[in-house]
Protein backbone atom coordinates (compact mmCIF):
# COMPACT_ATOMS: atom_id res chain seq x y z
CA UNK A 1 0.00 0.00 0.00
CA UNK A 2 1.34 3.59 -0.84
CA UNK A 3 1.55 5.87 2.39
CA UNK A 4 -0.19 9.03 2.04
CA UNK A 5 1.95 11.98 1.41
CA UNK A 6 2.40 14.62 4.11
CA UNK A 7 0.40 17.51 2.47
CA UNK A 8 2.04 20.88 2.99
CA UNK A 9 1.13 24.66 2.43
CA UNK A 10 3.68 27.09 2.20
CA UNK A 11 2.24 30.40 3.38
CA UNK A 12 3.41 34.00 3.71
CA UNK A 13 6.72 32.93 2.15
CA UNK A 14 9.01 35.46 -0.20
CA UNK A 15 8.07 34.26 -3.56
CA UNK A 16 11.66 32.69 -4.28
CA UNK A 17 11.56 30.88 -1.63
CA UNK A 18 8.31 28.97 -1.87
CA UNK A 19 10.14 28.28 -5.36
CA UNK A 20 12.88 27.11 -3.52
CA UNK A 21 11.07 25.03 -0.95
CA UNK A 22 8.91 23.49 -3.62
CA UNK A 23 11.54 22.53 -5.54
CA UNK A 24 13.13 20.67 -2.61
CA UNK A 25 10.24 19.24 -1.36
CA UNK A 26 9.13 17.76 -4.66
CA UNK A 27 11.57 15.67 -4.47
CA UNK A 28 10.36 13.54 -1.57
CA UNK A 29 7.78 11.16 -2.30
CA UNK A 30 6.26 11.23 1.56
CA UNK A 31 5.70 14.98 0.85
CA UNK A 32 3.19 16.72 -1.55
CA UNK A 33 3.21 20.28 -1.25
CA UNK A 34 -0.36 21.54 -2.32
CA UNK A 35 -0.09 24.87 -2.36
CA UNK A 36 0.98 28.33 -1.82
CA UNK A 37 -0.75 31.05 -0.26
CA UNK A 38 -0.51 35.07 1.46
CA UNK A 39 -1.98 36.52 3.26
CA UNK A 40 -4.28 35.24 6.55
CA UNK A 41 -7.58 35.09 4.45
CA UNK A 42 -5.58 33.18 1.93
CA UNK A 43 -4.11 30.45 4.70
CA UNK A 44 -7.24 30.04 6.76
CA UNK A 45 -9.06 29.18 3.43
CA UNK A 46 -6.48 26.47 2.39
CA UNK A 47 -6.18 25.49 5.53
CA UNK A 48 -9.85 24.51 5.68
CA UNK A 49 -9.00 22.11 2.15
CA UNK A 50 -6.92 19.82 4.13
CA UNK A 51 -3.88 20.45 5.44
CA UNK A 52 -0.99 18.24 7.79
CA UNK A 53 1.49 20.99 7.91
CA UNK A 54 2.14 24.63 7.24
CA UNK A 55 5.24 26.25 6.67
CA UNK A 56 4.70 30.35 7.80
CA UNK A 57 7.13 32.83 6.75
CA UNK A 58 8.60 35.26 9.19
CA UNK A 59 11.12 38.18 9.77
CA UNK A 60 11.58 36.38 13.22
CA UNK A 61 10.75 32.91 14.56
CA UNK A 62 10.02 34.32 17.85
CA UNK A 63 7.04 35.89 18.87
CA UNK A 64 5.47 33.42 16.10
CA UNK A 65 3.20 35.14 13.64
CA UNK A 66 -0.45 35.83 15.12
CA UNK A 67 -2.64 33.64 12.52
CA UNK A 68 -0.56 30.93 14.53
CA UNK A 69 -2.61 30.35 17.79
CA UNK A 70 -5.47 31.12 16.05
CA UNK A 71 -4.73 27.89 12.87
CA UNK A 72 -4.06 25.96 16.11
CA UNK A 73 -7.09 26.62 17.72
CA UNK A 74 -9.22 26.05 14.76
CA UNK A 75 -7.46 23.29 12.87
CA UNK A 76 -5.85 20.98 16.11
CA UNK A 77 -4.58 18.79 14.07
CA UNK A 78 -2.36 20.97 12.03
CA UNK A 79 0.91 21.55 12.44
CA UNK A 80 3.09 25.17 12.08
CA UNK A 81 6.56 25.53 10.98
CA UNK A 82 7.51 28.71 11.16
CA UNK A 83 10.50 30.30 9.22
CA UNK A 84 12.70 33.00 10.63
CA UNK A 85 13.86 34.92 7.43
CA UNK A 86 16.12 36.48 9.86
CA UNK A 87 17.58 33.82 11.86
CA UNK A 88 17.24 31.52 8.60
CA UNK A 89 15.72 29.05 11.50
CA UNK A 90 12.78 26.87 11.53
CA UNK A 91 10.76 26.02 14.26
CA UNK A 92 7.52 23.97 14.71
CA UNK A 93 4.84 24.59 16.65
CA UNK A 94 1.76 21.73 17.63
CA UNK A 95 -1.14 20.94 19.70
CA UNK A 96 -1.82 24.19 21.63
CA UNK A 97 1.17 26.23 20.44
CA UNK A 98 3.42 23.77 22.05
CA UNK A 99 6.97 24.45 20.93
CA UNK A 100 9.54 21.60 18.93
CA UNK A 101 13.57 22.60 18.78
CA UNK A 102 14.81 25.16 16.22
CA UNK A 103 17.21 24.25 13.52
CA UNK A 104 18.71 26.16 11.57
CA UNK A 105 17.06 26.03 7.78
CA UNK A 106 19.41 23.37 5.44
CA UNK A 107 17.54 20.98 2.51
CA UNK A 108 18.11 18.27 5.02
CA UNK A 109 16.67 20.50 7.94
CA UNK A 110 13.33 21.28 5.90
CA UNK A 111 12.71 17.74 5.03
CA UNK A 112 13.14 16.59 8.67
CA UNK A 113 11.53 19.12 10.19
CA UNK A 114 8.15 18.32 7.94
CA UNK A 115 8.11 14.21 8.99
CA UNK A 116 9.29 15.34 13.12
CA UNK A 117 6.61 17.37 13.14
CA UNK A 118 4.38 15.19 11.10
CA UNK A 119 4.96 12.45 12.83
CA UNK A 120 3.56 14.48 16.48
CA UNK A 121 0.44 14.02 14.74
CA UNK A 122 0.45 10.46 14.75
CA UNK A 123 2.02 9.53 17.93
CA UNK A 124 -0.31 12.09 19.74
CA UNK B 1 29.77 34.79 -35.14
CA UNK B 2 31.02 36.56 -32.65
CA UNK B 3 29.50 35.78 -29.13
CA UNK B 4 28.55 38.19 -26.76
CA UNK B 5 27.52 38.02 -22.46
CA UNK B 6 23.83 38.17 -24.00
CA UNK B 7 24.12 35.23 -26.44
CA UNK B 8 21.70 32.68 -25.08
CA UNK B 9 24.19 29.99 -25.57
CA UNK B 10 26.75 32.04 -23.30
CA UNK B 11 26.54 31.45 -19.94
CA UNK B 12 26.48 33.97 -17.37
CA UNK B 13 29.07 33.64 -14.83
CA UNK B 14 27.19 34.31 -11.36
CA UNK B 15 28.44 34.48 -7.71
CA UNK B 16 26.03 33.66 -4.22
CA UNK B 17 26.95 35.65 -1.46
CA UNK B 18 24.00 34.31 0.92
CA UNK B 19 24.65 32.44 4.87
CA UNK B 20 21.24 30.34 3.93
CA UNK B 21 22.39 27.02 2.22
CA UNK B 22 19.20 26.31 0.45
CA UNK B 23 19.86 29.53 -1.27
CA UNK B 24 22.94 28.87 -2.17
CA UNK B 25 22.07 25.65 -3.14
CA UNK B 26 18.76 25.65 -4.78
CA UNK B 27 18.49 28.94 -6.21
CA UNK B 28 21.04 28.72 -9.04
CA UNK B 29 19.16 25.72 -10.25
CA UNK B 30 16.27 27.38 -10.30
CA UNK B 31 17.70 29.91 -12.46
CA UNK B 32 18.51 27.69 -14.89
CA UNK B 33 15.04 27.30 -15.76
CA UNK B 34 15.32 30.97 -17.75
CA UNK B 35 19.51 31.64 -18.15
CA UNK B 36 22.15 29.44 -19.00
CA UNK B 37 24.18 30.13 -16.12
CA UNK B 38 27.33 29.27 -15.37
CA UNK B 39 27.94 29.05 -11.12
CA UNK B 40 31.17 30.44 -10.33
CA UNK B 41 31.41 30.60 -6.65
CA UNK B 42 29.68 30.30 -3.39
CA UNK B 43 30.76 32.43 -0.38
CA UNK B 44 29.10 33.08 3.61
CA UNK B 45 29.05 36.22 4.83
CA UNK B 46 31.43 35.42 7.31
CA UNK B 47 34.01 33.69 4.69
CA UNK B 48 37.13 35.06 3.69
CA UNK B 49 37.48 35.91 -0.20
CA UNK B 50 40.67 34.06 -1.55
CA UNK B 51 43.14 36.33 -2.88
CA UNK B 52 43.29 36.64 -6.20
CA UNK B 53 39.87 35.87 -7.03
CA UNK B 54 40.12 32.91 -9.35
CA UNK B 55 37.18 32.97 -11.72
CA UNK B 56 35.89 37.06 -11.64
CA UNK B 57 31.39 36.50 -11.90
CA UNK B 58 29.56 38.42 -14.38
CA UNK B 59 26.64 39.16 -11.89
CA UNK B 60 26.73 38.57 -7.83
CA UNK B 61 23.77 37.90 -6.11
CA UNK B 62 23.90 39.31 -2.25
CA UNK B 63 21.72 38.06 -0.14
CA UNK B 64 20.67 41.46 2.28
CA UNK B 65 20.36 38.44 5.10
CA UNK B 66 23.59 38.69 5.90
CA UNK B 67 23.10 42.07 7.52
CA UNK B 68 23.64 45.75 6.19
CA UNK B 69 26.86 46.04 7.09
CA UNK B 70 28.40 42.96 5.95
CA UNK B 71 26.28 43.20 2.55
CA UNK B 72 27.84 47.29 2.51
CA UNK B 73 31.39 45.55 2.91
CA UNK B 74 30.81 43.06 -0.07
CA UNK B 75 29.55 45.21 -2.68
CA UNK B 76 32.25 47.65 -2.54
CA UNK B 77 34.77 44.58 -2.29
CA UNK B 78 33.26 43.45 -5.93
CA UNK B 79 33.18 46.92 -7.01
CA UNK B 80 36.85 47.65 -5.94
CA UNK B 81 38.10 44.45 -8.48
CA UNK B 82 39.42 45.14 -11.56
CA UNK B 83 36.83 43.70 -13.55
CA UNK B 84 33.89 44.22 -11.27
CA UNK B 85 30.47 42.11 -11.55
CA UNK B 86 26.97 43.37 -11.35
CA UNK B 87 25.85 43.47 -7.93
CA UNK B 88 21.76 42.57 -7.98
CA UNK B 89 20.38 42.67 -3.66
CA UNK B 90 18.20 40.17 -3.00
CA UNK B 91 16.18 41.71 0.16
CA UNK B 92 13.87 38.85 1.48
CA UNK B 93 12.04 41.06 4.80
CA UNK B 94 11.04 43.82 2.40
CA UNK B 95 13.57 46.13 4.44
CA UNK B 96 13.45 49.40 2.61
CA UNK B 97 16.39 51.33 4.94
CA UNK B 98 19.43 49.80 2.91
CA UNK B 99 18.68 50.61 -0.28
CA UNK B 100 19.88 53.79 -1.05
CA UNK B 101 22.86 52.97 0.90
CA UNK B 102 23.18 49.65 -1.34
CA UNK B 103 22.66 51.75 -4.41
CA UNK B 104 25.63 54.03 -3.25
CA UNK B 105 27.68 51.08 -2.91
CA UNK B 106 27.59 50.25 -6.11
CA UNK B 107 25.02 47.69 -6.43
CA UNK B 108 22.82 48.09 -9.85
CA UNK B 109 19.83 45.67 -8.80
CA UNK B 110 17.30 45.57 -6.46
CA UNK B 111 14.81 42.81 -5.39
CA UNK B 112 12.75 42.33 -2.74
CA UNK B 113 10.45 39.50 -1.59
CA UNK B 114 7.69 39.22 -4.12
CA UNK B 115 10.46 38.54 -6.55
CA UNK B 116 10.25 35.15 -8.23
CA UNK B 117 12.91 33.17 -10.00
CA UNK B 118 11.82 34.53 -12.90
CA UNK B 119 12.33 38.16 -12.31
CA UNK B 120 15.47 37.15 -10.91
CA UNK B 121 17.05 36.00 -13.83
CA UNK B 122 15.81 38.96 -16.16
CA UNK B 123 17.01 41.08 -13.45
CA UNK B 124 20.18 38.85 -13.93
CA UNK B 125 20.31 39.62 -18.14
CA UNK B 126 19.15 43.58 -17.42
CA UNK B 127 22.37 43.90 -15.16
CA UNK B 128 24.48 41.97 -18.31
CA UNK B 129 22.73 44.19 -20.49
CA UNK B 130 24.23 47.48 -18.25
CA UNK B 131 20.93 48.30 -17.43
CA UNK B 132 19.52 48.51 -13.08
CA UNK B 133 16.92 46.63 -12.44
CA UNK B 134 14.51 47.34 -9.20
CA UNK B 135 11.31 46.10 -8.25
CA UNK B 136 8.47 48.79 -8.69
CA UNK B 137 8.08 49.36 -5.16
CA UNK B 138 11.81 50.40 -4.99
CA UNK B 139 11.30 52.62 -8.16
CA UNK B 140 8.71 54.63 -6.34
CA UNK B 141 10.31 55.20 -3.34
CA UNK B 142 13.32 56.41 -5.35
CA UNK B 143 11.12 58.80 -7.01
CA UNK B 144 9.61 60.10 -4.00
CA UNK B 145 12.91 60.35 -1.96
CA UNK B 146 14.09 62.64 -5.17
CA UNK B 147 11.29 64.74 -5.52
CA UNK B 148 11.28 64.88 -1.68
CA UNK B 149 15.05 66.34 -1.91
CA UNK B 150 14.09 68.29 -4.94
CA UNK B 151 11.34 70.15 -2.95
CA UNK B 152 13.80 70.56 -0.04
CA UNK B 153 16.54 72.47 -2.30
CA UNK B 154 13.36 74.92 -3.58
CA UNK B 155 12.11 75.72 -0.02
CA UNK B 156 15.94 76.63 0.55
CA UNK B 157 16.71 78.66 -2.17
CA UNK B 158 13.01 80.84 -1.93
CA UNK B 159 14.43 81.23 1.87
CA UNK B 160 17.70 82.46 0.39
CA UNK B 161 15.62 84.90 -1.60
CA UNK B 162 13.92 86.35 1.06
CA UNK B 163 17.24 87.58 2.99
CA UNK B 164 19.71 90.66 1.20
CA UNK B 165 22.99 89.62 1.05
CA UNK B 166 23.98 91.12 4.43
CA UNK B 167 21.32 89.48 6.40
CA UNK B 168 22.60 86.14 5.02
CA UNK B 169 26.29 86.85 5.98
CA UNK B 170 24.96 87.62 9.86
CA UNK B 171 23.14 84.37 9.94
CA UNK B 172 26.23 82.68 8.93
CA UNK B 173 28.21 84.63 12.02
CA UNK B 174 25.24 83.44 14.22
CA UNK B 175 25.77 79.64 13.16
CA UNK B 176 29.23 80.20 13.73
CA UNK B 177 28.34 80.88 17.10
CA UNK B 178 29.56 84.64 16.80
CA UNK B 179 27.54 86.87 19.45
CA UNK B 180 26.09 90.84 18.04
CA UNK B 181 29.40 92.13 19.00
CA UNK B 182 31.46 90.17 17.07
CA UNK B 183 29.41 90.14 14.07
CA UNK B 184 29.41 93.94 14.20
CA UNK B 185 33.37 93.77 14.35
CA UNK B 186 33.53 91.01 11.76
CA UNK B 187 30.74 93.02 9.30
CA UNK B 188 32.55 96.20 10.56
CA UNK B 189 28.80 97.46 10.97
CA UNK B 190 27.09 99.22 14.16
CA UNK B 191 25.67 96.81 17.03
CA UNK B 192 22.40 98.52 16.46
CA UNK B 193 22.49 97.54 13.09
CA UNK B 194 23.61 93.98 13.81
CA UNK B 195 20.33 93.67 15.96
CA UNK B 196 18.10 94.88 13.19
CA UNK B 197 19.61 92.72 10.76
CA UNK B 198 19.17 89.98 13.47
CA UNK B 199 15.34 91.22 14.04
CA UNK B 200 14.49 90.94 10.37
CA UNK B 201 16.35 87.51 9.63
CA UNK B 202 14.10 85.56 12.57
CA UNK B 203 10.96 87.37 11.31
CA UNK B 204 11.85 86.50 7.68
CA UNK B 205 13.01 82.64 8.62
CA UNK B 206 10.17 82.19 11.27
CA UNK B 207 12.58 81.37 13.70
CA UNK B 208 12.13 81.46 17.22
CA UNK B 209 14.62 82.29 18.35
CA UNK B 210 18.64 83.35 16.84
CA UNK B 211 19.97 79.64 17.47
CA UNK B 212 16.80 78.15 15.15
CA UNK B 213 17.73 80.65 12.54
CA UNK B 214 20.96 79.35 12.64
CA UNK B 215 20.14 75.79 12.25
CA UNK B 216 17.87 76.90 8.92
CA UNK B 217 21.35 78.16 7.73
CA UNK B 218 23.31 75.28 8.20
CA UNK B 219 20.69 73.05 6.71
CA UNK B 220 20.04 74.59 4.21
CA UNK B 221 23.90 75.00 3.33
CA UNK B 222 24.86 78.46 3.54
CA UNK B 223 27.63 78.27 5.62
CA UNK B 224 30.89 77.39 3.60
CA UNK B 225 32.23 74.10 4.02
CA UNK B 226 35.70 75.28 5.83
CA UNK B 227 33.45 77.32 8.04
CA UNK B 228 33.08 75.59 11.27
CA UNK B 229 29.88 75.92 13.38
CA UNK B 230 29.24 74.84 16.76
CA UNK B 231 26.01 73.63 16.39
CA UNK B 232 27.44 71.37 13.71
CA UNK B 233 29.04 69.34 16.97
Amino acid sequence: MVPVPIRVLLANLPVVLSELFTQELLQQESIQVIGRAQGNINILLQAQAGVDIIIIGAPQIKPPPGICSHLLNEFPHVRLLVYGIEQNALVGYYMGARRCRTQHLTSSTLVDGIQTLFGYTVTL
Amino acid sequence: MPTTSTDHNFPVSLCIVSNSQILSDGLPELLRRYLNLDLVSRYRSDQLIPQPVQASPEVVILDMNIGQEMALAWTRWWRAQDSPPAILVLELLNNFESILACIEAGAGGYLLQGASAEEVARAIQDLQNGVAHCSPEITARLFRRLAQSRSHTEVGSELNMQLTAREVQVVCCIARGDSNKEIAATLHIELYTVKHHVHHILSKLGAKNRWEAAHIAIQQGWLDADQPSPFLL
